[in-house]
């Protein structure tokens, strides 16, 4: 956060006209959608009609326009007469995020650390993250039955920190929130529809926000009981395969995870004399995940995967380098997961073995 | 600003819903669907890789002869010269497979070029060889076309009986169904000669004998005969380990205490007639008990085989029963040489043939011409290569078994110099002086609309905008591809010296080999497990191999009274000691060492006598 956060009020009813001045700043505005057989993305919009605001979350996170599912490295050209023309993909130009969930707010401050805190920083998320604006809309209840962001450090109904803007319903109006220089562009496009938020907007949010984390979540993860037997090496064999035998290798809870980071380098041709090296996300969870250069490491059984997945989630990466959990509990692995087992089942299960026989699964 | 399309996945029979994202053409992803009903949002590895298989590095870019690049016109050209002798021959020796995910439209397009432009009725699709023959059985039985409930369904039954404990390798999202009606309440019984994982976490497991699950399934709806099971006595001291007796009698007590019951079968595992017949009786049998509330639940392979069979890809037409052509096996069987040229259209002969099989094959035809998308094993051997469009790069709809025409949207345009296979059938056509078929989705869906029984009230139109339509399956006219094959009862195989013959060599529709995961479509490096899956193997329990000597991934000496095989040995842990697993796609090694399949060639894939065997290192 750029120094203090303002808080305005905005009239529900000048939402509308809200986005419509957002696609008059010239960046490009994404936003939830709704396809005609009822799925939602976030897809770029032309008019505020094709805002789809009664969304709940879509199955794919917004994060993918920062860490898309395939993106280029370079693109390469044969040349008859010289070396081949090598050209790397334009920046991106500026776009909103718009209606973005706390959840994927957190998954992004995730992925911050992993690309742009680590040494060298990733050029490409980094030309994403500097085009993009992030304009937040809290909850004021799950925006779906999967889903248990108070089950995760620093997460909730209301995002604390990460956003522009954030925007949330309190009664006829949105508390709007502006905490970033980008925020602030945004606020002045918006000077005519807002006005200065009042204390009663602010507890009222407060109130609303408490009352949702401790009355409406129905799914519970205890992820702080699964983190400390993580940790402490304490899960046992067993209980990785009791979760292996739910799991069908296919990938989606990594694909669909807002914070998972792992990706794959090929190359590809568009014909004989041109291609690209892209890189496209990839998943601990795939069966040839571990293999090296020449199909050097094979039978790395699915339990082990299980594990390293788990490890990556609630030890190393996030925790044990952050302090922060690395789910953030948007459920979209819930959901997508072949085998019903998501995050909140796993650490059930993790949770629950006996003691005595801990230790033995390293 | 990239497109989004709305697509099924052709990975196999569930239909599962997804789209398909593009930027510019170029890379394409694969993207989940919460609101379609088969999917929920849930895919299995095939499906996320699918947005791979579009833009793939083994994509077909330009025609080939013998492997070379050529231009269209000479590729057509020597195709129509390879062609046209055949036409004017006496005899009829020229035959089509295609692919079981070829679309509606294209496949309306084949049948239509085999009948009027060949004059052949030798025309067939793979899903002969995972879907047909199961399906005709249950049809057989009740007497009316095999409509599936939709697979959501599952989680209103309170038992469900799943024949194949592999489900989630063979169908994975039938499995999830199974899995989550579990969760909810319903007991889950798994009928298997091995427990490939389902078992594990099944209400119960009964494990028989290799090869007798009809024989169990048989005495099952023997035993609900007599007072719905209330006096079970029946002898299964043949049929599998002492336990199973216990496991008949626990099963018989579950379907007594169940009102509704789901009987799941993989039409993968099971392609043939009997299965599907057995299958359907018991289902008649518990529904004649509890007065209804029984269904099968058959999940079939290929995506499109039912759609595909409507529209004529199949050697028997309904309307023709008389003018019936050869069937997949028959065109595939290089030992009776009954064709002299043959046209594959979206299909690898390899994934069915091995390497030995597929040099019997190129020996006994003439011509062999390829029209696919990628570079697959049987391109290399053919005469002419013809690129076609291929998923994603088209629009088209499937069938699926539960009576919907899903559609596939068009992502992405064609590859290189690619075209859509109408197209490149009635250019083929004019070459050859023949009146050309339909070439473009409109026109060829006036001809559907008023050919295909059923499909009437379909169009493109309403299929882009509603993604999928009802149809009525029970106004399509029943297909006449198969007679009545009495299997023979399970018999355990009696060896007259067990010291000399310790093994039992058994075949399974394993689905491993096609499973590379994610770097399936794009990596090269995956050539060297394809390799390796493709050269011949066997599976074994370590203990055997241990024993014996023999190291994973070496060479082994398979040896029966029939014949030997040098294959590579695995070990799998959920085998039974004395078991040697042959994976099913390897049917010219099950030949040399089982023998012929039991049944008829045209309906029977999987029917190999279990046979007594030795092994050796190499």
């Amino acid at each position: 956060m750029e120094g203090e956060v303002e808080t305005y009020a905005l009239a529900a009813d000048n939402l509308t006209q809200a986005v419509q001045q957002l696609l008059g700043l010239g960046d490009r505005v994404i936003a939830p959608t709704r396809t005609r057989k009822g799925d939602i993305f976030f897809r770029q919009i032309e008019t505020p009609e094709a805002f789809e605001l009664d969304f709940g979350n879509s199955l794919v996170s917004p994060v993918q326009y920062l860490r898309p599912g395939k993106e280029v490295y370079f693109e390469y050209s044969l040349k008859a007469d010289g070396p081949p023309e090598i050209t790397a993909p334009p920046p991106p130009s500026p776009f909103i995020l718009l209606a973005i969930r706390p959840c994927d707010v957190a998954a992004i401050q995730c992925l911050d650390h992993f690309f742009l805190q680590r040494d060298p920083v990733d050029t490409l998320y980094q030309q994403r993250r500097e085009a993009a604006t992030l304009i937040a809309l809290a909850c004021v209840e799950p925006a779906a039955e999967t889903c248990f962001c108070p089950c995760c450090e620093g997460g909730g109904p209301v995002a604390e920190s990460g956003y522009d803007v954030q925007l949330t319903p309190v009664g006829d109006r949105y508390l709007v929130e502006v905490a970033t220089e980008k925020g602030r562009r945004v606020r002045q496009q918006w000077a005519g529809l807002l006005e200065p938020a009042t204390a009663e907007i602010i507890e009222r949010r407060d109130a609303q926000k408490d009352a949702a984390i401790h009355q409406l979540f129905q799914v519970q993860a205890n992820l702080a009981a699964a983190i400390r037997r993580v940790s402490a090496s304490q899960v046992n064999a067993q209980s990785w395969e009791e979760i292996a035998q739910h799991c069908y290798s296919c990938g989606a809870c990594s694909y669909l995870c807002p914070v998972c980071t792992c990706f794959d380098v090929n190359d590809i041709t568009y014909d004989d004399q041109a291609g690209a090296r892209i890189r496209q996300l990839d998943s601990c969870r795939l069966f040839a995940y571990p293999r090296e250069a020449a199909g050097g490491v094979r039978g790395f059984s699915t339990p082990q995967r299980v594990r390293m997945y788990a490890f990556h989630k609630l030890a190393y990466d996030h925790f044990q380098e952050r302090g922060c959990y690395g789910c953030v509990g948007c459920g979209r692995c819930i959901i997508t997961c072949l085998g019903h087992m998501g995050m909140p089942t796993i650490c059930e299960v993790i949770r629950r073995e006996p003691a005595e026989e801990a230790g033995t699964g390293h | 600003m990239s497109k989004l399309v709305p697509a099924v996945c052709p990975c196999c029979g569930a239909g599962c819903g997804l789209y398909l994202e593009s930027e510019d053409d170029k890379l394409v992803v694969t993207v989940p669907s919460r609101a379609d009903a088969v999917s929920e949002g849930r895919l299995c590895m095939r499906g996320w890789q699918v947005g791979d298989m579009v833009r793939s590095s083994l994509h077909l870019g330009t025609p080939l002869l013998h492997g070379s690049p050529a231009s269209w016109d000479e590729a057509l050209h020597r195709a129509v010269e390879l062609l046209q002798p055949m036409l004017n021959g006496p005899q009829p020796a020229l035959g089509i497979i295609t692919a079981g995910h070829l679309t509606n439209e294209e496949g309306f397009a084949v049948a239509h070029f085999a009948r009027n432009v060949l004059d052949t009725p030798n025309i067939d699709n793979f899903g002969r060889s995972v879907d047909g023959p199961t399906i005709w059985g249950l049809e057989q039985v009740s007497g009316r076309p095999y409509e599936r409930p939709p697979l959501r369904d599952l989680v209103n039954y309170d038992l469900i009986i799943c024949l194949s404990s592999n489900l989630g390798d063979l169908n994975a999202q039938a499995c999830s169904w199974v899995v989550r009606a579990q969760q909810m309440g319903a007991s889950l019984a798994v009928v298997d000669q091995i427990d490939d994982g389902l078992g594990q976490v099944a209400d119960l497991y009964l494990k028989h004998a290799p090869g007798a699950v009809t024989a169990v399934l048989r005495l099952l709806a023997q035993t609900l005969e007599t007072d719905c099971g209330a006096e079970s006595s029946a002898d299964l001291a043949d049929l599998g380990p002492p336990q199973l007796a216990t496991e008949f009698a626990r099963l018989v007590g579950m379907l007594q205490d169940s009102a509704k019951v789901a009987i799941v079968l993989s039409t993968r595992a099971f392609s043939t007639p009997h299965a599907g017949m057995v299958v359907s009786e018991l289902a008649a049998r518990i529904n004649a008990c509890k007065g209804g509330g029984a269904e099968v639940f058959a999940v079939n392979g290929t995506p499109n085989s039912v759609g595909l069979g409507h529209m004529g890809v199949v050697p028997y037409l309904a309307e023709q029963p008389d003018n019936g052509g050869l069937g997949l096996f028959e065109m595939l069987d290089a030992t009776e040489h009954r064709l002299d040229g043959l046209i594959v259209i979206g299909e690898e002969l390899m994934s069915w043939l091995d390497r030995d099989g597929m040099d019997e094959l190129r020996e006994m035809l003439d011509v062999l011409i390829v029209v696919d998308s990628f570079r697959t094993a049987t391109s290399r051997l053919a005469d002419v290569t013809l690129p076609m469009c291929g998923y994603g790069e088209r629009e088209g709809s499937f069938t699926t078994l539960d009576g919907k025409v899903r559609w596939n949207g068009k992502v992405v345009g064609p590859w290189r110099q690619c075209r859509y296979l109408p197209r490149i059938l009635a250019e083929l056509a004019q070459g050859l002086g023949r009146q050309p078929g339909p070439q473009t989705i409109e026109q060829i869906w006036q001809d559907i609309n008023q050919q295909v029984p059923g499909y009437q009230n379909t169009s493109p139109a309403a299929l882009r905008d509603f993604n999928e339509l009802d149809i009525d399956l029970q106004a399509i006219p029943p297909n006449q591809d198969y007679s009545v094959v009495e299997a023979p009862d399970y018999a355990p195989i009696e060896v007259a010296d067990p010291k000399k013959w310790q093994y039992t060599l058994m075949s399974r529709y394993d689905a491993h080999w096609w499973i590379y995961d994610g770097r399936m479509w794009s990596l090269p490096l995956l050539y060297r497990e394809m390799r390796d899956w493709r050269a011949g193997h066997v599976m074994m329990h370590p203990k055997d191999m241990e024993r014996d000597g023999l190291r994973p991934g070496r060479p082994i000496i398979v040896e029966t009274a029939r014949g030997r095989a040098e294959v590579v040995a695995h070990p799998y842990a959920n085998l039974d000691e004395g078991l040697i697993l042959l994976p099913a796609h390897q049917r010219h090694l099950m030949e040399v060492l089982m023998g012929p399949a039991r049944c008829d060639r045209r309906s029977c894939a999987l029917a190999y006598q279990r046979t007594p065997a030795r092994v050796r290192r190499a």
